[in-house]
């Protein structure tokens, strides 16, 4: 026995991550299915296969596509430190000639964190707006790259921080400023306002009228 | 031309698609395929195949009717192509010459 709706996460991980063009009827196809009985462990298996099988189709079949994905949100990243992080920067710095006490309890490690988050945020739209279709296969693409830049700083301050304490902080503010970009990205390439499914309904109202 | 050469799923999906004629969009191409096989079929796999037979020219596609339990979803129905169908039938008879002959194969059940 299956409750009458399905599982709306499901719904809103296929509407943004599902390859392709034909979103709404695979979903309207699970539905479907759904209906006549299928268990929510069942659309959840669909669910995740089909968003693991559109990855490894997007890669193998439009490698060019996922590689200027991932250019493109790169590309998006360097112009945001450019145009704003370094003029911040610049200007903490002047501010902090005055203020040295600020640099002691890790003020600056702490304001940075917003501008890293802000610039996922970026990257994660620079994403969504070019490669909307292919969406699940350029977070990837970027997540590697991430992970292959900011894992041997990690790895190296956690084998510091495990014979001296004083590196702890480093370390932890390494994590953060891995992570608050990481959250950037997701929210802004999953936070699309006008999914397919939005786009369906507004078509099918205009054709109706 | 190796691009134009069927693969195992690829072919499962096309003849699928000919067994339906009218009726063939996602579920009951999924229905078919699993009854045949005994095995759960991605529905995000069936459209990714039907997408790239669609490129290659070998189905194509029509947007259909909308149904309260699809979620007010519309259907999408494939059709066959004349290049579908051939590729379909020169497919079987690689297979078929491939099979002929294979002692393995013949007479016994194993």
């Amino acid at each position: 026995m299956t409750a009458s709706r399905p599982p709306r996460l499901a719904d809103w991980l296929l509407l943004r991550l599902a390859s392709g063009p034909r979103r709404d009827s695979l979903i309207g196809d699970l539905h479907e299915q759904y209906q006549r009985g299928r268990s929510t462990a069942w659309y959840w298996r669909q669910t995740v296969k089909t968003i693991l099988a559109g990855i490894a189709s997007d890669l193998r079949r439009h490698p060019a596509e996922s590689v200027h994905a991932l250019c493109a949100g790169l590309g998006a990243w360097v112009l945001y430190v450019m145009l704003i992080v370094g003029p911040a920067w610049w200007l903490f710095e002047r501010v902090m000639l005055d203020y040295q006490w600020m640099r002691r309890v890790t003020v600056l490690p702490l304001a940075w964190l917003p501008f890293e988050l802000i610039g996922g945020w970026i990257v994660g739209r620079t994403v969504l707006r070019f490669h909307g279709e292919r969406l699940a296969a350029s977070l990837l693409l970027l997540a590697l790259a991430g992970i292959g830049t900011g894992l041997p700083r990690l790895f190296s301050l956690s084998a510091n921080a495990w014979g001296y304490p004083n590196y702890r902080p480093q370390l932890w503010f390494q994590i953060a400023s891995l992570a608050a970009p990481t959250v950037g990205v997701i929210v802004g390439a999953l936070s699309d306002l006008r999914p397919s499914e939005q786009r369906f309904l507004i078509k099918n109202r205009s054709s109706a009228d | 031309m190796a691009r134009d050469t069927l693969g195992g799923f690829e072919l499962q999906v096309l003849l699928a698609v000919m067994r339906l004629g009218a009726d063939a969009y996602g579920v009951p191409i999924a229905d078919t395929i699993e009854a045949a096989s005994g095995r759960e079929v991605p529905a995000g796999s069936i459209y990714i195949t039907l997408d790239r037979l669609e490129e290659k020219g070998l189905v194509t596609s029509r947007l259909g009717e909308s149904t309260r339990e699809r979620g007010g979803r519309a259907k999408t129905y494939f059709q066959i192509t004349g290049k579908g169908v051939r590729a379909v039938r020169q497919a079987r008879r690689t297979l078929v010459r491939l099979w002929s002959g294979v002692p393995q194969l013949e007479g016994g059940t194993a």
